[in-house]
């Protein structure tokens, strides 16, 4: 009872002092004043006895002390005062306090959203039920290359799902472009076909409404469908009566009994349809022809389930044996892997590359620590006169670093959120799974929370220990002015900035050759122009009017109507935008190797759009694309391949694969070379071009797209060529208008473009944090060496000698920090080599450009010590004894 | 418990409160002055007690309510804290002088013992 009132005292005392204090010095007066008595009554003077008293009492303070330890909790007090102090000095130094603090926020808002982002997408990017165990299965060849899958024909789908135990549930999904009608007109839509097993394989239930199961895919049951979210709020304006509701998809009629939630993106459809697989599916269909994905048990290794496939696939390569080339195996690959691939290396360079830059930022604020720990030896020197006991010191210091830290750690959350909202924009769509949601979740903040923590305790307390380990007592008492720092220190903080430049240096270098990687890749010529390159897709309608016959009709009549619009260059029908079917090419009279060809169907204007060029003969005429007539271009790389540079004009050239198309074979298909164009890269920007054919389209009816070149911005078009389509055809669909370049961006160049972004920014960083660092060491060292310098000037040193030898401290300081950075750089370089293109990871030009922007960089800081130096006049400074 | 300072002994804090508590019993009510001159008294050696210590004990004891502090006027008209020691705080002694009395005996047997 007794001690539970004093801790209630001890509290009151704690939060309320000023009584308890005003009670104690009173209380000691009157102490003092008795024994001031009992002097007096001795015979001493009043002043005598006055001076006796205290004599005989003690040390007043210290008893104070002794008594305010005993009444309240001593440490919450010294704590309390150790932080109000903190933040009196750090207000004082504003300049020190704002970098260390930014520098700190740096380093861990860098990490945090780093981590967030391969947390995001490589750790945790699926919403659904197991996502680690999910997996795709691929038959992959001799050469690594994909043979078949993830989509196999049912029979071989259902083969594998029967006979392989491993697997705890499976999925077949697939995709199919359906024909919608609506108000605003006609859109196609992306459908996906599923097993009735799908929504509870994903284990995702219905935001609204319900998911269908295997009720549903019973005869006589109706045409059920799932709706997407994006859809649900983009179509229907995310009404909730929206359940019930027909929606009619080619021609078919479906009932909407469900909107998924958002991030729900299986296979990006905006409807998902149940249909249960048989044998008996036609594989020309894609209900017939799925991916197939699966769920391992748990506990089932990927080499366990591969082994079970093996056994199937030997199996049925006795039945089918041209399915199953030789040396082919069945792969199994979770779903994240596939999706997310190379980029995976990608996210875990950069994670490598911002721990460095954290390093650099507490080696920098560690840096700073210790220079103003030994600037401050003399209050720190006062203070254990005035009886602090070295543990209270320690705190004191102690204290500082928290707070710095803790305003570091706030001041790196702010700029995580910041960071990872702009990360999200910069994001490459390609390589990042769809579901992906880019946000700082609650485990990457406590890591960033913790980081600041232990970088608390690595650069305060090493700076504590070390300022109070010295004699205190001969550093008071040696010159006024500052004290010097004993070696060890020197030592430290010169190795701190070497460790800097050394990591700067290998950041640098990662950024250097990723830059100059890009830079190749954007600079390929590529053969065509895809700038204001729009390419167009129009989707029919089932039925009647997509007759082949009319298809073709409604080609050739929009490009000459585009022709009409202005700003239209010219507009040509192709069946891929870049490439072609891969098909073998017999040329007559050629004594070359036989080989393949890329064939494309088009029609005549496909030199010009492209912007391609004739290099020699001509191009096909009107008439004879028109007609049908068997005319051919060939690339000119096909000509060096093929003929060796002979001429090929007049000669024909067989093209096998085509007699074997679907639905309508192309009978006899030799053609007569009227014109030689240039190499495009068909094969994308890094691959050599394969040999190119360019025949009239006209011979093989199937769905064909539009390419159109335009002079001012491709996109102000896209309007005024909807409607000249939609004049000839109400009820066709315009698919998804888009030009050529941002294609190629998304799909080849936001990737590389993505990492080299972010490795600069941390590159750029850590170089601004170097100059820092070089320009704290430098300066530090030139205030301790003032009186030196000022002697050395008294006694007729010239000042650039004085220039010199700050220089010359610096160089030695980046000389050595330069050497380890390029022999470490070479090695992570390596690491990097997957991403590269056409650059060496050991790129002398690079080498040399870091190693000449460090240099620069950490001389420009020497100069204002060194300027400084140079200004130091010797009276005044030598005055200051 | 080893001293630094020849003259001056560290007692625990548990003794000095024992101690006071013992004073104030059989001397009645006393200032903190009175206090230290009653306890140099006692010593055998000079026995200076450091001030603070004592200013400790003294709050510590108050805090609990063992003793109770009151400003009063001394014979010589000055004014000064008189402590007295409580009903519960005369409990508190017996309690604590049986305690010692226990731990003394049984310090000094195993120190018999050993020898």
């Amino acid at each position: 009872m007794s001690r539970l009132r004093r801790f209630g005292l001890r509290l009151v005392n704690l939060i309320l002092p000023g009584r308890a204090e005003r009670q104690l010095a009173r209380e000691m007066d009157a102490h003092l004043a008795l024994l001031q008595d009992k002097f007096e009554r001795a015979g001493m003077t009043p002043d005598q006895a006055r001076r006796e008293a205290r004599r005989a009492f003690g040390g007043v303070e210290q008893a104070k002390e002794y008594q305010r330890d005993a009444r309240s909790f001593r440490w919450v007090e010294d704590a309390r005062r150790d932080i109000a102090y903190a933040f009196r000095t750090l207000r004082r130094a504003p300049g020190f306090t704002v970098v260390a603090t930014l520098t700190l926020a740096l380093g861990v808002g860098a990490v945090t959203v780093i981590y967030s982002l391969l947390r995001n997408v490589l750790l945790d990017p699926f919403p659904y039920k197991h996502s680690q165990r999910m997996v795709d299965v691929v038959l992959r060849g001799e050469n690594g290359r994909p043979v078949r899958g993830p989509y196999f024909p049912a029979p071989e789908f259902l083969d594998y799902q029967e006979n392989t135990p491993a697997f705890e549930d499976v999925v077949g999904t697939s995709i199919e472009p359906m024909h919608y009608v609506g108000d605003a007109g006609a859109e196609r839509l992306m459908t996906a076909w599923m097993t009735p097993n799908g929504f509870s394989f994903l284990g995702v239930d219905a935001m609204l409404g319900r998911v269908f199961g295997p009720a549903d895919t019973a005869p006589n049951a109706p045409p059920v469908a799932v709706m997407n979210y994006r859809t649900w709020v983009r179509m229907f304006g995310a009404d909730p009566g929206v359940i019930g509701r027909t929606i009619t998809l080619n021609n078919q009629p479906w009932t909407i009994v469900g909107v998924m939630p958002p991030r729900f993106e299986w296979n990006i459809a905006d409807f998902w349809l149940p249909s249960a697989m048989s044998r008996s599916d036609d594989v020309q269909t894609p209900r017939g022809f799925r991916a197939f994905q699966a769920r391992l048990r748990p506990g089932v290794s990927i080499e366990e389930a591969e082994a079970q496939l093996k056994v199937v696939a030997a199996r049925r390569a006795t039945a089918f044996p041209k399915d199953y080339p030789p040396n082919s195996r069945m792969q199994v690959i979770t779903v994240i892997d596939w999706v997310v691939g190379r980029f995976r290396g990608v996210l875990y360079t950069l994670f490598g590359a911002v721990s460095l830059l954290l390093v650099i930022a507490c080696c920098n604020v560690a840096n700073m620590l210790l220079a103003r720990a030994t600037v401050r030896e003399r209050e720190i020197t006062i203070r254990a006169a005035l009886g602090a006991g070295r543990g209270r010191i320690v705190r004191q210091l102690l204290a500082e670093s928290a707070i710095l830290a803790l305003l570091g750690a706030i001041a790196g959350c702010v700029l995580a959120y910041v960071g990872i909202d702009l990360l999200a924009g910069l994001m490459p769509r390609a390589g990042v799974p769809w579901e992906t949601q880019l946000r700082l979740d609650r485990p990457v903040l406590y890591f960033a929370l913790g980081t600041a923590v232990l970088a608390t305790f690595l650069f305060g307390l090493f700076p504590a220990l070390h300022s109070v380990r010295r004699e205190l007592i001969g550093a008071a008492n040696s010159g006024g002015r500052s004290a010097t720092a004993g070696p060890r220190q020197r030592h430290l903080r010169s190795g701190l900035v070497i460790a800097e430049v050394a990591l700067s240096i290998i950041l640098l270098l990662g950024a250097g050759v990723l830059t100059r990687s890009f830079i190749n890749l954007v600079s390929v010529n590529l053969g065509i122009d895809p700038k204001n390159l729009l390419v167009l897709e129009v989707a029919f309608p089932p039925g009647p009017s997509s007759a082949a016959a009319n298809r073709l009709a409604l080609y050739r009549a929009a490009v000459d109507r585009f022709h009409t619009i202005p700003g239209v260059e010219s507009a040509a029908v192709v069946r891929n935008v870049i490439g072609g079917l891969e098909s073998p090419a017999e040329i007559s009279g050629s004594t070359g190797p036989a080989g393949t060809a890329l064939v494309q169907f088009c029609s005549e204007q496909v030199i010009e759009t492209y912007r391609m060029r004739l290099v020699s003969g001509r191009r096909m005429s009107t008439l004879e694309v028109k007609a049908g007539h068997k005319v051919a271009l060939v690339s000119e790389g096909l000509v060096a391949q093929y003929l060796n540079g002979q001429d090929p004009m007049g000669r024909t050239i067989r093209l096998p694969r085509l007699a074997t198309l679907t639905p309508s074979p192309v009978e006899d298909p030799t053609f007569t070379i009227v014109g030689v164009v240039s190499d495009i890269r068909n094969m994308g920007p890094r691959d050599v071009p394969s040999p190119q054919v360019y025949v009239p389209y006209t011979i093989f009816p199937t769905r064909y797209a539009l390419l159109v070149r335009t002079t001012p911005d491709a996109m102000t078009l896209v309007r005024a060529l909807r409607s000249e389509i939609l004049a000839l055809d109400r009820q066709v669909a315009i698919v998804q208008p888009r030009t050529l370049e941002t294609m190629l961006d998304n799909g080849v160049y936001a990737q590389p473009r993505f990492s080299l972004i972010v490795l600069a920014m941390f590159a750029s960083t850590g170089l601004l944090l170097v100059a820092l660092g070089v320009y704290g060491v430098l300066a530090y060292t030139v205030s301790q060496q003032t009186r030196e310098i000022a002697i050395r000037m008294a006694l007729g040193g010239a000042r650039s000698d004085v220039l010199r030898f700050v220089f010359r401290l610096g160089l030695r300081l980046l000389g050595i920090g330069v050497v380890v950075g390029l022999a470490a750089g070479a090695a992570t370089n390596r690491v990097l080599a997957s991403q590269l293109w056409g650059v060496s990871p050991y790129d002398p030009v690079t080498l040399a450009s870091v190693v000449g922007v460090i240099l620069a960089i950490g001389l420009c800081a020497c100069w204002v010590p060194a300027y400084r130096a140079m200004r130091v006049q010797p009276t005044v400074a030598l005055r200051q004894e | 418990m080893a001293s630094e300072h020849p003259d001056r002994v560290e007692l625990l804090q548990g003794t000095l409160d024992l101690i006071v508590l013992r004073a104030l019993a059989t001397m009645g009510p006393q200032h903190a002055y009175g206090l230290a001159a009653r306890l140099e008294q006692i010593a055998d050696h000079p026995f200076p007690i450091n001030q603070g210590t004592l200013y400790a004990a003294l709050v510590r004891l108050e805090q609990r309510a063992w003793i109770k502090g009151a400003w009063q006027r001394t014979e010589s008209s000055r004014e000064a804290k008189y402590y007295a020691i409580t009903r519960a705080g005369a409990r508190a002694l017996d309690r604590q002088t049986e305690r010692w009395r226990r731990l003394a005996g049984f310090v000094d047997k195993l120190l018999l013992d050993e020898q």
